[in-house]
């Protein structure tokens, strides 16, 4: 069957790609990645390369704004397509979808370093180092486009240096991750610079065997109405708090002898995600399994959320080079919440994990993210997204004290919470 | 002198045989920039609107733009300007390639050609000299034939500018063509330099210019090159596919005429047999750019033993789609004869549509055709057609007489799909209201490019897109991108660029040519000042509010355009948006500039 398009494929497939491609565009809108009209979005689908038409608004995609410049002979979608078409044509020839955005946090750490090396779980695991590259003209140059295409074979992600990151995926969804956690990574990367941490000093961390996220298919093991709506709200504020990536971070209801258990959860109104019932007794081969169903083998709580919230990395890897267990709050709504919260490495066990949540609400999980418990999921994600708000604040007082603008942040610490 | 301008121009009398220098005056040179705008102001100090356009005091009128050979990129235009054979408006036209370059380069800015030789002659002019020689011998030849042989008497570096038979015989479609193919081609100039006996103009100019204030000069340049190479459209899609790869694009957005503008509807079958990416995949040699032009959009291209340039999207659109005809080659091989014979391939391809109309709905029989079988989609008939018009023989006298008149002679003008008397090109006026109205208001009536080629803002205008079916705001881009066109006209800069770069580059790069401290708002104010003599010009010529329309076909009959059945509404859209134009000219409500 043809398209509108003039190509073989099948209308409906056409249509899917391009549905996809539009609601990664209203995501990357959603968390600031590009401004209203830059970056681009490409997919292949057999020998036919999607991509987002230059200029277009990537935060309202319409079918129109998504054209096709040939994959491997130029087609006359290439007088619509981006500037960026000729290094998005080569990547696809071994990727299934790449994105090109202006990650605030990327481009800006790209003035500072030559190589990104991540200590975030996310950033290492499905990152790794990546380079930063300097090119004479780099805005749609064929110096990039002879380049980006060779660095992506071997990296996941690049960052041309003061333009923004390139990232590949297997599918648009992938792609639209791998891109997330890169901004993530980035913004730990760059605040721990500003705070002239010595990256000498941070010890080597351990994470414990975790299972890949995957892409979640909509997966609904539940019928209830009313605890579907928690599970949407929480996936909602997950989201557009940036308390993690997207299709990351994980809640779970306990369930009787099994939960209801919602891994890679962080996703917009628009893009589903998974809920599965898991037996809890049962062993899992994933920490983040095991992790939630200690929570409900070991203590009360009765629902529990994990972030990877940036923030809260930032200040726990800090603690954990100063040689301190906690971090304590400096502004005055989580002073009142929370003299304290406890930092522990990842290499700590599961048990002493989620009995340190129950007793303070939160838990830092140095470099991993944060684990939150409290009897429904409203109650659990305001301890995690109070953390985003304690931790974004500290550091950025903490930067402040660096520049000279405040004397001490420690000065605004709960003194009670050094013996919380 | 201002820097950069050769400051005079060449006045040659065929009548008398007489050559004479003269002077143009700086304040001229700084109000009219060049190329459009010169050639406008010189037409209408020659010239009164309403004389014979083929009569003996008619001029011939060739300027070259402000920044015309600079290093400024796609510079290499030059206009040429003149009272329309073909529909009695001003029209100024303009051709790439590298011929106004070098003639820039003889020293002068304007050659001015007016009466009537007895006999075929042809014009030499170098720095050193000017003369006007005897082309007994050339005439009846082809372009390329004549080319040839110019620069085979002279040297290979002459630039050759000529009129092929069409011209010779005062087709009133023919166009003047430069460099083998490159083509001033609507509104007839070829007819009008044919008329003068004059066969061709060669240009030898070595001259050097040196911009005023370098630093200032290369700083526009340089952002000029970066802003085209950051377009996709003329860093990529263009030099790729060439103008034809856009045939499909337009197709999609339901632009592509049928049948003579009775529809848009082309099966997907036939459209890959005229797309872009069949003519490279099967027909092209190579790629060819004007004048320092990287978007290099020339396709030269060999259909069996033929080799010759195109065809390109309006010839596709009009000699192709418009005649329900989907074969390349064929399409390519009258298009070559086109080029060779020296022919507009738009008008020309426009007024077979109509003729195809006008013989299935009865008008014209097999006896008028001299027993061609008209009918759309009739193969193997166009190459003939081409050559009998060409040739004015046969049916070919009446389709070389153009649209206006073949559709008034056989008793049906309102099928003919001209603005003006001037043949629509190949974008569908009901599928983009902006254009429409480019259309209707056009100094030299159905033209794209004069009319501000909103057309191509309506899919690939990046962030400046423009919604193509705007009725309220549509008159402000209207005349926005025609100021723009005619800034481009003036300085001898392609419009393509436009597509990367604009006013706000080409003010600096013009700044540190001359040396005179230019603003954008200054070249689009120029722009102005010269569209409004042209509307001045059009008025004393005859031409009324009432001929700012569109055919009758555009406002009466619906067609399905973007999913629904569209006709522009006269009063509710069109009137409404012409009312609003007259406004932002400043022109009163009957069309006329209150100046």
């Amino acid at each position: 069957m043809k398209s509108e398009d003039g190509i073989k494929m099948d209308i409906r497939k056409i249509k899917n790609i391009k549905s996809e491609m539009i609601k990664i565009g209203r995501a990357m809108l959603d968390l600031g990645l590009q401004n209203t009209h830059s970056g681009n979005i490409s997919v292949r689908e057999g020998n036919n390369l999607f991509i987002t038409k230059t200029g277009s608004m990537k935060g309202h995609l319409e079918e129109r704004d998504i054209v096709l410049p040939g994959l491997f002979e130029p087609e006359y979608g290439l007088f619509q397509a981006s500037s960026e078409t000729g290094t998005h044509r080569e990547i696809l020839k071994y990727a299934g979808s790449a994105i090109h955005a202006h990650s605030l946090p990327a481009t800006l750490l790209s003035y500072l370093v030559d190589e990104v090396k991540p200590i975030d779980f996310l950033g290492v695991r499905y990152l790794g180092n990546f380079p930063v590259v300097e090119f004479k003209y780099p805005v749609g140059s064929k110096e990039m486009e002879d380049n980006i295409p060779i660095i992506l074979k071997e990296k996941t992600a690049m960052i041309v240096k003061t333009h923004g990151p390139f990232v590949r995926g297997k599918n648009v969804y992938d792609a639209f991750f791998k891109l997330n956690i890169l901004d993530y990574s980035s913004e730990i990367l760059l605040h721990l610079n500003l705070l002239k941490m010595d990256f000498n000093k941070i010890p080597e961390l351990r994470y414990p065997k975790i299972q890949n996220y995957s892409t979640p298919k909509g997966k609904r093991e539940t019928e209830d109405k009313e605890l579907l709506k928690q599970f949407k709200r929480t996936a909602h504020d997950f989201f557009y708090l940036k308390l993690s990536p997207f299709h990351t971070g994980s809640l779970s209801v306990e369930d009787g002898n099994e939960m209801l258990y919602s891994p890679g959860l962080s996703s917009p109104d628009y893009i589903e995600f998974d809920i599965k019932r898991i037996k809890r007794k049962k062993t899992s081969e994933d920490f983040f399994v095991n992790l939630h169903s200690a929570v409900y083998n070991y203590t009360t709580s009765k629902a529990a959320i994990f972030s990877h919230s940036p923030f809260g990395m930032i200040q726990g890897i800090k603690a954990l080079v100063e040689g301190k267990d906690r971090i304590i709050p400096i502004d005055a709504e989580g002073s009142y919440l929370y003299p304290a919260i406890p930092v522990l490495s990842p290499a700590e066990n599961i048990k002493k994990i989620v009995e340190t949540a129950a007793k303070y609400k939160i838990v830092i999980i140095a470099g991993l993210g944060a684990l939150s418990v409290g009897h429904t999921p409203g109650h659990s994600i305001h301890h995690n997204s109070s953390l985003r708000n304690i931790a974004y604040l500290k550091t950025k007082l903490q930067t402040m004290e660096k520049s000279g603008n405040i004397e001490s942040e420690k000065y605004y610490e709960n003194h009670k919470g050094e013996k919380w | 002198m201002i820097n950069g301008y050769n400051g005079k121009g060449l006045e040659v009398d065929l009548s008398s045989g007489k050559i004479k220098e003269f002077t143009i005056d700086n304040e001229i040179i700084k109000k009219y920039i060049g190329g459009r705008g010169l050639g406008v102001f010189f037409l209408t100090k020659y010239f009164s609107p309403n004389e014979n356009p083929l009569s003996e005091n008619s001029p011939l009128i060739i300027t070259a733009g402000g920044l015309t050979g600079t290093r400024t990129p796609t510079s290499g235009r030059f206009s040429i300007t003149f009272k329309s054979p073909l529909t009695g408006t001003i029209t100024s036209s303009n051709s790439g390639g590298f011929w106004g370059v070098n003639f820039r380069k003889t020293g002068y800015d304007a050659l001015i050609i007016r009466g009537i030789s007895d006999n075929p002659v042809y014009l030499y002019i170098s720095e050193d000299k000017a003369e006007i020689v005897k082309a007994a011998d050339l005439w009846e030849r082809t372009l390329p034939e004549l080319t040839d042989t110019l620069r085979n008497r002279y040297t290979k570096s002459v630039k050759v500018l000529g009129i092929g038979p069409a011209g010779e015989n005062q087709v009133l479609i023919s166009a003047i063509m430069n460099d083998y193919s490159r083509a001033v081609a609507r509104g007839g100039p070829g007819a009008l330099m044919g008329s003068k006996k004059l066969k061709a103009i060669v240009v030898d100019g070595r001259k050097k210019f040196f911009p005023a204030k370098q630093e200032l000069y290369e700083a526009g340049i340089q952002q000029s090159n970066k802003l085209l190479k950051s377009m996709p459209v003329t860093s990529k899609a263009l030099p790729q596919l060439g103008t034809i790869g856009l045939l499909k694009l337009i197709n999609d957005h339901d632009m592509l005429p049928h049948k003579n503008f009775q529809d848009v509807y082309h099966k997907p079958e036939n459209i890959e047999k005229i797309s872009g990416e069949l003519l490279r995949k099967k027909f092209l040699l190579a790629k060819r750019g004007c004048f320092n032009c990287t978007i290099t959009c020339t396709r030269k291209t060999k259909v069996g033993e033929k080799v010759g340039e195109g065809p390109e999207y309006e010839t596709t659109a009009l000699m192709g789609a418009n005649l329900d005809i989907y074969e390349l080659e064929e399409i390519a091989l009258a298009n070559y004869i086109c080029n060779d014979y020296g022919m507009d391939t738009i008008s020309f391809g426009n007024t077979v549509g109509l003729a195809m109309e006008l013989f299935e709905k009865g008008y014209l029989t097999i006896k008028d055709t001299e027993g061609i079988d008209l009918r759309f989609g009739k193969k193997g008939i166009l190459q003939k057609l081409a050559k009998m018009t060409a040739l004015n023989v046969g049916f070919g006298k009446f389709i070389g007489e153009g649209a206006k008149r073949l559709s008034e002679r056989f008793g049906a003008p309102e099928l003919a799909m001209v603005v003006k008397g001037l043949e629509l090109p190949g974008y569908e006026p009901r599928a983009s209201y902006t254009q429409a109205l480019g259309y209707a208001t056009s100094s030299r009536g159905g033209c794209h490019l004069k009319g501000g080629y909103l057309v191509t803002l309506g899919f690939f205008g990046g962030s400046r897109e423009v919604n193509r079916f705007l009725i309220d705001t549509a008159a402000g881009h209207v005349v926005n991108e025609q100021d723009s066109g005619c800034v481009a006209d003036s300085l001898g800069i392609c419009r393509f660029s436009f597509y990367g770069f604009g006013e706000n580059e080409l003010a600096r790069i013009y700044s540190g040519y001359t040396g005179i401290e230019t603003t954008p708002e200054e070249l689009k104010f120029k722009a102005q000042i010269i569209q409004n003599i042209e509307r001045n010009f059009n008025i004393k010529a005859g031409f009324t509010k009432k001929d700012d329309t569109l055919p009758e076909r555009m406002f009466n009959e619906k067609i399905m355009i973007a999913g629904e059945p569209r006709a522009i509404d006269k009063e509710s859209q069109f009137e409404k948006m012409l009312k609003k134009y007259y406004e932002i000219r400043g022109w009163d409500k009957n069309g006329y500039p209150k100046d």
